[in-house]
């Protein structure tokens, strides 16, 4: 690996060791209300990382993210349920059953290109919610299940708890896009993305790396799921397949940057503390400013933050 | 080089394509020309393997590749350069051209590839640094042949190079074409600019709502009564 790919990477590893500190310097018993906020910010950040992977950097639109969430979510609550497993120990089991449903969905989805493609994502999403909630022997339907954490590694769930665990795991994510970015991949992953035809015409197996960029995006997507479902205590099919987690990421990525690695990172940290503030004060009333910002970005900025500084890469 | 045994083919149960017969030398550079909605880039598609053909055979080098893949196919060596431009916009120029690379057998002449494409299109050279999305037409057409070239194609088919372009931007670019022709680069050119086609290849088809109505030397083409009235307008 050269020098210009390892700073990068360097940089993201040392922000996040010095984030790890905030509950030594801010208490989190004190500021729980605030904490809860952090969480949010780190889990969306993940999953509108996820978004981008196949959205912005393989150009392939998925409305059906609230079924990867949905089935991450779905996997810890019901290793907890079923067979007594540590939530902590299903979270990654949670992005390894959501690729697994990837494959089935992009083996069906994948047959359709550009809208129709985005379409079916958003109509497997809601058949996957269908099953949560008609296999009622098995998810307990719309009774939702209770997922109760409990301690790891004998560090008690808290506040501090799930800020490192969830901040590393956006790490894990973005280290992810970063890997690709950095990587011969992501001219592929481009060329696929903006012109399939192009691709295909210069030897490009347009499938394999849509079904890559698929894979690794379900699987973040799972995770996310996963720890939303250890921190929330319970999932019933409204919540974990909630429209909310698929329009979210859209949202935000294209607000910060579609296609780039910082874009989706900078439209949650910048959004959704102010959105979330919002909520307290206004309920519901943060989607109306979130319509608000859309539409001005869509209008006037449509490559988002991001592509105000054009120069750069990541 | 190619040869077309009796394909059908079409989109669906939308059938386009009506028992195409069709044969190219290698080094010859032979014209499909024909009115808009008759089947040519179909045409194109099904050599190139985007279409399944549903009856016939189409060889390559004595070899079937009818029905084989896109990717596949091109690593057979047919560039198939689509009509239109397309161009990757959010990459460079020099950028577009290594996409042209991605095959494993074509990288390690990468650095010929780029001065062969460089030498016949100054003007890519000039812009390499430069985002492909902000070239103009002309400029992009030139990308997409460059592009289509770096993969060192036994077969190129060219799909209407003309497209949208100023009279004079065309002519840089059949100049190109010439030069190719010259070279010995088979290829089969898609063209509604049927004089422009007619003049520099030397063997045609002309195809008509999904069928060859007439092929042989171009001179005999462009001196048939029914072509100069249809497309020439003579």
């Amino acid at each position: 690996m050269q020098n210009r790919s390892v700073k990068p990477i360097v940089i993201l590893f040392v922000c996040l060791v010095v984030l790890s500190f905030m509950p030594f310097i801010i208490d989190p018993g004190s500021y729980k209300y605030l904490y809860n906020i952090f969480f949010i910010v780190n889990v969306t950040v993940l999953l509108a990382t996820s978004w981008n992977i196949l959205g912005g950097f393989a150009g392939q639109i998925s409305f059906g993210h609230a079924g990867f969430v949905g089935i991450g979510a779905y996997t810890v609550a019901l290793l907890h349920y079923h067979l007594q497993w540590s939530p902590w120990l299903a979270l990654p089991l949670a992005g390894v059953v959501t690729l697994l449903a990837a494959v089935i969905i992009g083996s069906i989805a994948f047959k359709l290109r550009g809208p129709y493609f985005a379409l079916s994502t958003l109509a497997l999403a809601e058949v996957t919610k269908l099953i949560a909630e008609g296999w009622r022997s098995f998810t307990q339907g719309t009774q939702g299940v209770v997922v109760s954490p409990g301690p790891l590694l004998s560090i008690p769930s808290g506040g501090a708890l799930y800020f490192v665990v969830s901040l590393w795991l956006a790490g894990f994510g973005i280290l992810c896009a970063l890997l690709i970015k950095l990587s011969k991949t992501s001219y592929f992953f481009l060329a696929v993305g903006e012109n399939e035809d192009a691709a295909l015409s210069l030897g490009i197996n347009s499938k394999k790396y849509k079904l890559i960029a698929l894979y690794i995006s379900s699987f973040l997507a799972g995770i996310t799921g996963g720890v939303l479902s250890v921190h929330t205590g319970f999932i019933d099919p409204s919540s974990g397949f909630d429209m909310v987690h698929t329009v979210e990421p859209i949202f935000l990525t294209m607000v910060g940057g579609i296609g780039t690695v910082l874009g989706p990172v900078i439209g949650t940290v910048l959004l959704v503390p102010v959105g979330e503030v919002f909520r307290s004060h206004f309920p519901t009333a943060h989607l109306l400013l979130y319509g608000i910002v859309l539409v001005v970005f869509a209008r006037f900025i449509p490559k988002g933050i991001m592509g105000l500084f054009r120069k750069k890469k990541i | 080089m190619l040869e077309i045994k009796g394909i059908d083919s079409g989109y669906g149960k939308i059938k386009v394509l009506k028992d195409i017969t069709l044969k190219i030398e290698k080094g010859e550079m032979v014209a499909l020309v024909g009115p808009n909605g008759a089947g040519k880039t179909t045409l194109l598609k099904t050599i190139a393997g985007m279409i399944v053909p549903s009856k016939g055979d189409i060889l390559l080098e004595e070899t079937s590749i009818s029905g084989m893949p896109p990717h596949k196919t091109s690593a057979r060596g047919i560039a198939y350069v689509p009509e239109g431009r397309r161009v990757f916009s959010a990459m460079s120029v020099e950028e577009n051209l290594l996409m042209g690379t991605y095959l494993k057998k074509n990288r390690p002449h990468k650095t010929e590839s780029l001065r062969m494409v460089y030498d016949l299109f100054p003007r890519l050279e000039e812009r390499k640094k430069q985002t492909a999305g902000t070239l103009s037409g002309g400029e992009q057409q030139m990308l997409a042949i460059g592009r289509g070239l770096m993969m060192r194609p036994k077969l190129v088919l060219l799909d209407e190079p003309s497209l949208g372009l100023a009279p004079l931007l065309i002519n840089s670019i059949y100049k190109v074409l010439e030069r190719l022709n010259g070279e010995g680069m088979t290829t089969l050119l898609v063209e509604q600019n049927v004089k422009k086609a007619l003049s520099l290849c030397k063997r045609a088809y002309v195809i008509e709502s999904g069928e060859i109505v007439m092929k042989g030397p171009s001179e005999d083409i462009l001196c048939d009564e029914n072509v100069k009235c249809t497309y020439l307008g003579i």
